[in-house]
């Protein structure tokens, strides 16, 4: 018998008398963690967590789910407040302890070593010991299949981890942390990266571990699937608990309005127009990378003004080096990239800026923003060389503080001070500022990849409101690459999508399709003919 | 808002300087525990090292002297740190902008003001020309920066003493040295009775327009765009490699600049055989400045001011002065260490904050 049932049948507490405290798996009472920047993360948060329930725990981006997680598990030493587990208090002070405490955490990005096979990285931290100094190999595996079979999550042993798909690495992430006797599970935003049936197998998994005794705590933005999966909820909002409860009385809407303390239009009200002339035409396009594989493998296809395209694919099946090929961070090995006709397919970054090019990459933190620089140099960093802002060899600071007071007054970014660097921002804050400074460089073209990922719902919903605007106000064509079916379709005009580098379908309507459709093509289970995938181009 | 709340807004603010002060002090104080233990004389240490250079003129007029080469080479590190690049190449520029002002001193003759500029200027040239070889080949071939500067500090080292020696030497000294400079090649004196010399203005001048470049210029935010994040920087369209490089070409100018200024203020003649290590102290002093050149000639006025006190300490007293590296080397260790003393800024943020949640 594994420690995870030996767990579960221990005598909980000598007094069974009250049953709430032995219902009760997990209390932090009162939390309190001010970081060292003076920001109040949690103030007084409790939550309180009961044996075999899915609890959603619910926040925008900076409200301060993550604080209070790493204060669970040791990583953030809490100001005030008691933890207590199965009505014990205790005192956290590493990952390691919270280990043994049976809490059990799965990453948003992997914890796992891609070279090493499912099984060795199962192990890591427990390994079975054979004689010597060597590692019982017979029975690791042994145990990865029992683990698997018992929780309804057989994955082949011997396989690399880098070669098992998203879903694949999520479900040795849960085994992983099974095996090391967690009964608290803790999953940040497991959907994220999963495609809608592999999110469906997930919730399967997750309800047969929850009937199995198992808590689970969910970390989440999509507010449909934790209304389809969820128990109970606490919502927390900039620091502080806002609302608590079961799940059954709650819509997504209701949920919502106590993330962000209004009410959510998720509808976008797109209005119908008729496209412009060809912003961008793409014919062709080959990139092989640095492992010599073809990353994008001939593909063609354009946007008009005023048609927001999305590209619908799993992670790494070139949609990345698509946006970043057009925007001219990666060099097309052939093909051509037209912007309103012209054949910029070897132009400098800066030269495509000028004609019109505009870009949300991303990673934010890498590429979209300089997060020790300030806020008014991140948002002045495409312009502040212009003669607007400069008087000959100087630059006019004024005139970029006033550029940058505008941005953030126009597109509402929260921030005390506009000198304080980027990198003190909330997620979706940073996110704004991007947005900012990439909608208002009078761009023809603005390719967006993952401009939501990550971000609180209340900063999501205005990016894509804005992505929305622009293409039909302004007659901008955009390029949408996002992860997130539900905004892709309801923001896309047209969808393409892409399997191994190239294009599997196309949908001129992205209102005639639903995410089930678009999956079975991301899956690369169906492919359209030649002649519907030629129709992209035309 | 009461006085206390007044006075920790305050200590909030001048965090940093308070900091360093703490530092220093914290770094005597050590010292002072061992110094009781090896030395008989401890107060006159004390004495000398904190009093000692600011009791004559001359005392005080070495400070000055060693801020300059201190405060150039920090310049120089300051704008290499600004595009993030680390690397140890001002030692080899200084070194080898010595040998270009020998030969440039002895076989050249110009007009007076005219010829110790033009020594200067070239000088400068050929500090900013060398510096931007280990740059390069890190762009061109991912070279690691560090090593390959150290790598060729070794060249400039052995290159520059094959000149002093094959061919600049006097062979009528007794060591390795060239002639006497012209007069009319020298940076006059200007303080009787100590060696400060004009370079000092010319140090004033680097500091102000190293600054504006910085701070102020296009080319400065280009440069502080490539070396806060390169990805972001090429991202907004900025060509990083250019900038990188040029930076790394003016921070080898100014090792430059502040060895001919060296060469021709202080010694009036080259004979240096090894590297005289400005280079290393100027990476010191430019994190202590945290790129700032405009800071720089205040911390490399804290550490001549230590260096100074230290030669006093071994002149006057019965301690070594390898015990004053030990004392600068802690003070350094001190202000390098950016934790010190974060937990008491941490609970004073923590009641600020409070207090400013309960007046909301």
């Amino acid at each position: 018998m594994t420690a995870v049932q030996g767990g579960c049948e221990k005598p909980l507490c000598a007094n069974r008398e009250d049953e709430w405290m032995n219902d009760n798996v997990l209390l932090m009472n009162q939390m309190t963690k001010v970081y060292p920047n003076g920001f109040v993360a949690n103030k007084d948060v409790t939550l309180s967590v009961n044996r075999g329930e899915i609890h959603a725990l619910l926040g925008e981006n900076g409200a301060g789910k993550t604080t209070l997680m790493k204060m669970l598990f040791g990583f953030e030493k809490p100001e005030a407040g008691q933890i207590f587990i199965e009505g014990k208090e205790v005192k956290i002070k590493n990952a390691l302890e919270a280990i043994h405490l049976g809490i059990g955490m799965v990453h948003q990005h992997f914890m796992l070593v891609p070279s090493m096979t499912v099984t060795e990285n199962l192990i890591l931290g427990d390994i079975p010991k054979g004689p010597l100094f060597t590692i019982d190999s017979r029975k690791a595996v042994e145990t990865c299949m029992e683990l698997g079979q018992k929780y309804n999550m057989v994955l082949e042993p011997e396989k690399r981890v880098m070669d098992l798909s998203v879903g694949g690495k999520q479900k040795l992430e849960i085994l992983k942390a099974l095996l090391h006797g967690a009964r608290i599970l803790i999953l940040d935003e497991p959907t994220a990266v999963l495609t809608p049936q592999e999110t469906g197998e997930l919730f399967e998994t997750l309800k047969m571990l929850a009937r199995d005794g198992h808590t689970i705590i969910f970390i989440s933005h999509k507010l449909d699937e934790v209304i389809q999966i969820c128990d109970r909820y606490t919502i927390l909002r900039r620091g502080r608990v806002t609302g608590t409860g079961s799940i059954e009385s709650e819509t997504p809407s209701s949920l919502s309005a106590m993330m962000v303390g209004r009410e959510i239009d998720l509808d976008m009200h797109k209005k119908p127009i008729t496209f412009r002339e060809k912003i961008l035409e793409v014919k062709d396009l080959v990139y092989v990378n640095d492992f010599n594989k073809k990353a994008v493998n001939g593909i063609s296809f354009s946007i008009r003004g005023g048609q927001i395209m999305g590209i619908a694919a799993v992670e790494g099946n070139g949609q990345n080096e698509v946006a970043e090929i057009i925007t001219g961070l990666k060099k097309a090995t052939a093909g051509h990239v037209l912007l309103v006709g012209e054949d910029i397919t070897d132009r400098t970054i800066r030269e495509r800026r000028d004609s019109g090019v505009a870009y949300i990459p991303e990673d934010r933190m890498v590429d979209g923003c300089s997060a020790s620089a300030s806020i008014i140099d991140n948002l002045v960093a495409d312009r502040f060389f212009k003669p607007e802002f400069c008087k000959s060899l100087f630059v006019n600071r004024k005139a970029a503080e006033e550029e940058a007071v505008r941005l953030i007054e126009e597109y509402s970014v929260a921030c005390m001070d506009k000198s304080s660097p980027v990198g003190s921002l909330s997620g979706g804050n940073i996110q704004k500022v991007i947005v900012a400074r990439e909608f208002t460089s009078g761009a023809k073209l603005v390719v967006a990849n993952q401009p939501t990922r990550g971000i609180d719902v209340g900063a999501a919903e205005y990016i894509r409101r804005r992505l929305v605007d622009i293409s039909r106000k302004d007659g901008v064509g955009v390029l949408l690459v996002s992860a997130d079916l539900v905004e892709l379709l309801s923001v896309s005009d047209s969808v393409l999508v892409m399997v191994d580098g190239k294009i599997s379908a196309y949908f001129p309507d992205a209102s005639q399709v639903d995410e089930y459709r678009i999956g079975e093509y991301m899956l690369g289970v169906k492919r359209q003919s030649e002649e519907e995938i030629g129709g992209a181009a035309s | 808002m009461s006085f206390a709340d007044t006075m920790r807004k305050n200590i909030i603010k001048y965090f940093e300087a308070i900091r360093v002060a703490f530092a220093v002090l914290l770094a005597i104080g050590m010292i002072m525990i061992v110094i009781f233990f090896v030395s008989d004389q401890p107060m006159d240490v004390l004495y000398w090292l904190v009093i000692g250079p600011v009791t004559t003129l001359r005392r005080f007029g070495t400070i000055i002297e060693l801020l300059i080469p201190l405060a150039f080479c920090g310049l120089g590190m300051c704008m290499m740190f600004q595009v993030n690049r680390f690397n140890l190449s001002c030692d080899g520029a200084f070194f080898i902008a010595g040998s270009a002002t020998a030969i440039l001193a002895l076989y050249l003759d110009l007009p007076p003001v005219i010829f110790p500029a033009l020594i200067i200027a070239v000088s400068a040239l050929v500090g900013g020309c060398v510096t931007v070889i280990p740059a390069y080949i890190n762009e061109k071939y991912k070279a690691h920066i560090v090593v390959s500067s150290i790598m060729l500090n070794y060249v400039l080292l052995y290159l520059g003493r094959f000149l002093l020696i094959h061919w600049l030497k006097d062979p009528t000294f007794s060591y390795n040295g060239t002639p006497f400079f012209p007069e009319h090649a020298l940076l006059t004196r200007i303080v009787k009775g100590t060696r400060i010399h004009t370079g000092i203005f010319i140090l004033v001048l680097a500091v102000i327009l190293t600054w504006l470049l910085v701070y102020k210029t296009k080319i400065g935010y280009n440069m502080r765009y490539s070396g806060q994040n390169a990805e972001f920087a090429r991202y907004v369209g900025i060509d990083t490699k250019k900038y990188i490089l040029s930076a790394q070409f003016i921070g080898g100018m100014l090792a430059g600049m502040g060895g001919a200024i060296e060469c021709m203020g202080i010694y009036q003649q080259l004979n240096w055989e090894v590297h005289l290590g400005y280079g290393f102290d100027g990476m010191l002093i430019a994190i202590i400045a945290k790129n700032n050149p405009a800071v720089v000639p205040i911390v490399a006025f804290i550490i001549s001011y230590l260096r100074a006190g230290g030669d006093l300490v071994n002149r006057m007293t019965d301690v070594p002065t390898e015990f004053v590296s030990v004392i600068q080397s802690l003070v350094v260790i001190f202000i390098a260490a950016r934790a010190l003393l974060a937990p008491v800024r941490h609970r004073l943020l923590i009641r600020d904050s409070m207090a400013e949640k309960g007046a909301n």
